[in-house]
């Protein structure tokens, strides 16, 4: 055999050994492998810690919400900018002495306690989806709060955009 | 956003919203990150009111078994350098988006640089060095947006091209070696086009364009070419494009059309499942070259084509690849397809001393010299290919895939770099080429490759 072909040899081989490696389902390599494998239950009990300050049912009032609109991120995807449902929007009327940082804390409090059966949902609550964990954020619009309810998953953004809308139409 | 910047989903209040108004923008009401050929990314990183950033890094290993010694690879766009880590594509840009006014630009670094403009013969065409000039952008245009129908886009300058459905981004793609047919057709235009959405599913898209992947033109006449996207359903997604231009030198009689049809169907989904998802994508081309003794059907031979017994100058192509998912960080792709292509005039030219166009660049003051076995492109000659391959695709993040594949590629001429290389005897190009020598052109290539793409 050739150094040539000698050489060729052990790419393959190391080709084959790094394709069999990393396809061994079970295998603890392939758990290495992994993305961050933290459960909605294990963020829910990272985010309760934080919690004793901000009482249950402060800020996750229906009373609070304005409206409803869908929650897009763009992205360029071929040679199209596409928007990505992301989840919905809703716009919150401002309470006396809440701030941004407490609106979002709470919600993040509410979303993480009714996640491990501290607390009840509400009809519709568009701030929990059983099973997943949302990106909860609050920002201040003008004279009211903006807070986007974000999932990753298509189906899961789809979900907590027609809760939050039910859930604003029962306000009235 | 493809319909615009400042289209403005429905806000509601106090009233229930039908099931199905859940967005009202263009391919918004469905999840198509799984397509090939597009963003499986969920958000964007960088974004802000006015510009969203981007950035996109390709890095590449790639091993022939026919290990040429100038480490040099024949035929492929996204491959160029043979078992080397090769940074193929550095881009970085974004979108501009201000009220109704839109931009966008990306940076072409890297291999990709000199490895895409080299297939165009337009430069050739007159002064100012445009492959000089133009080869460090692979995006830049700008235009305007109407909030009408569903979004409608006007954009001018160098935009990407999506014949055969694979992105130019192969952090899009299922593979990251595709076919002949996305291979081998253009990966950027130099024009106009009219981004129409008419429904939420439906996008229309001409063009007005210098030529078939060039910076100038050929011949007085421009290229004019749509597309069309259709996406009724979120498993189902279809691309068609078709393109009429004159792009032959002192052939202004000599017309190329060109059709390209894609399907792409997701026909299982579970993400609660082991297998999540399972996809397919099909795709078929035809197109032809007519006039000055050459046309779709002819039976001339190379060196008699006539106008009165004209050679065969067709594209007919195909592909098609399958794709499991196991959740969203592993994905496993098997496909194929094939190529013939009479005229050889889709054919990427081989390069060094088989290179049958010129090199115009130079690599620390070293010229290089005359080809001394360029590759026929002349009409009449037969060009007969097909491949295979598959691959696994661990995407840990949305920002980071890393892509393990085997190729397999055969044709019926001499095509692929065999163990001799294309440059000299000894691979370097500062070694002259003795009288006789000839570029080491072999009939089929397998490789392994593996690369590294990073999107932010």
């Amino acid at each position: 055999m050739s150094p040539t072909e000698r050489c060729s040899s052990c790419a393959w081989t190391l080709a084959a050994a790094l394709a069999a490696s990393a396809s061994l389902p079970g295998c603890s390599i392939v758990d290495a492998l992994l993305p961050d494998a933290r459960t909605p239950t294990t963020r829910a009990q990272e985010v309760v810690a934080w919690c004793a300050e901000f009482p249950e049912d402060s800020v996750a009032r229906r009373s609070l919400v304005e409206t409803v609109e869908p929650a897009y991120s763009y992205v360029h995807a071929a040679m199209l900018r596409e928007p990505r449902l992301r989840g919905a929007r809703l716009r919150l009327r401002p309470a006396p002495g809440l701030s941004r940082e407490a609106l979002e804390r709470g919600l993040q409090c509410h979303q993480a306690r009714v996640l491990l059966g501290m607390a009840a949902a509400r009809d519709e609550d568009p701030y929990f989806l059983p099973g997943v964990w949302l990106d909860i954020e609050a920002d201040s619009e003008g004279a009211a709060f903006e807070v986007a309810v974000r999932a990753t998953a298509y189906a899961d953004a789809q979900e907590v955009l027609q809760r939050a809308r039910r859930f604003v139409a029962r306000v009235q | 956003m493809s319909a615009g910047p400042t289209a403005t989903p429905a806000a509601v209040s106090a009233a229930p919203a039908p099931a199905d108004d859940l967005a009202r923008e263009p391919f918004a009401f469905g999840d198509f990150s799984w397509l090939n050929g597009s963003n499986r990314q969920s958000k964007a990183l960088l974004d802000t009111p006015i510009f969203t950033g981007s950035l996109l890094l390709d890095v590449n290993y790639s091993a022939s078994r026919n290990m040429p010694i100038d480490n040099t690879v024949v035929g492929s766009t996204v491959l160029y350098r043979n078992s080397e880590l090769t940074v193929a594509f550095l881009g970085f840009g974004g979108d501009l988006h201000y009220e109704h006014a839109r931009g966008r630009f990306m940076t072409q670094l890297g291999v990709r640089s000199t490895g895409v403009p080299r297939n165009d013969f337009s430069t050739f065409h007159g002064q100012y060095d445009l492959q000089t000039a133009l080869r460090y952008v692979s995006e830049a245009n700008g235009g305007y947006h109407w909030d009408l129908l569903h979004g409608v886009n006007l954009d001018a300058g160098i935009f990407m091209s999506y014949v055969g459905l694979f992105s130019f981004a192969n952090f899009e793609n299922w593979m990251y070696m595709p076919s002949y047919t996305s291979d081998n057709t253009p990966w950027f235009f130099n024009g106009v086009r009219l981004q129409m959405y008419l429904t939420e599913t439906l996008k229309i898209e001409p063009w007005i364009i210098n030529g078939w992947q060039t910076y100038g033109k050929f011949n007085e006449m421009p290229g004019f070419g749509s597309q069309v996207l259709f996406r009724p359903a979120d498993w189902l997604s279809v691309l068609s494009n078709w393109y009429v231009g004159w792009d032959a030198q002192d052939q202004p009689g000599l017309f190329r059309w060109h059709t390209d049809t894609s399907g792409t169907v997701s026909y299982y989904h579970n993400p609660k499942t082991f297998i999540t998802r399972i996809a397919s994508s099909y795709t078929i081309d035809v197109g032809g070259e007519q006039g000055d003794g050459v046309a779709f059907t002819g039976s001339g031979t190379e060196g008699h084509c006539t106008t009165a017994n004209p050679c065969a100058a067709r594209f007919v192509s195909g592909m098609m690849y399958h794709r499991v998912w196991f959740g969203d960080t592993f994905a496993v792709t098997v496909g194929g397809g094939f190529m013939s292509n009479p005229s050889r005039y889709l054919v990427l030219p081989p390069t060094g001393n088989a290179s049958p166009v010129p090199q115009p660049l130079s690599t620390q003051g070293v010229q290089y010299v005359t080809a001394s076995s360029p590759y026929d492109l002349n009409p009449g000659t037969n060009f007969n290919a097909w491949d295979y391959s598959f691959g696994l695709q661990y995407m840990p993040v949305e920002q980071f895939t890393f892509d393990l594949e085997w190729n397999h590629r055969q044709a019926d001429v001499p095509y692929f770099a065999g163990h001799g290389g294309v440059t000299s005897p000894d691979g370097y190009i500062t070694t002259p080429t003795p009288g006789g020598w000839r570029a080491d052109l072999v009939k089929s290539d397998d490789r392994v490759v593996a690369a590294w793409l990073v999107r932010f």
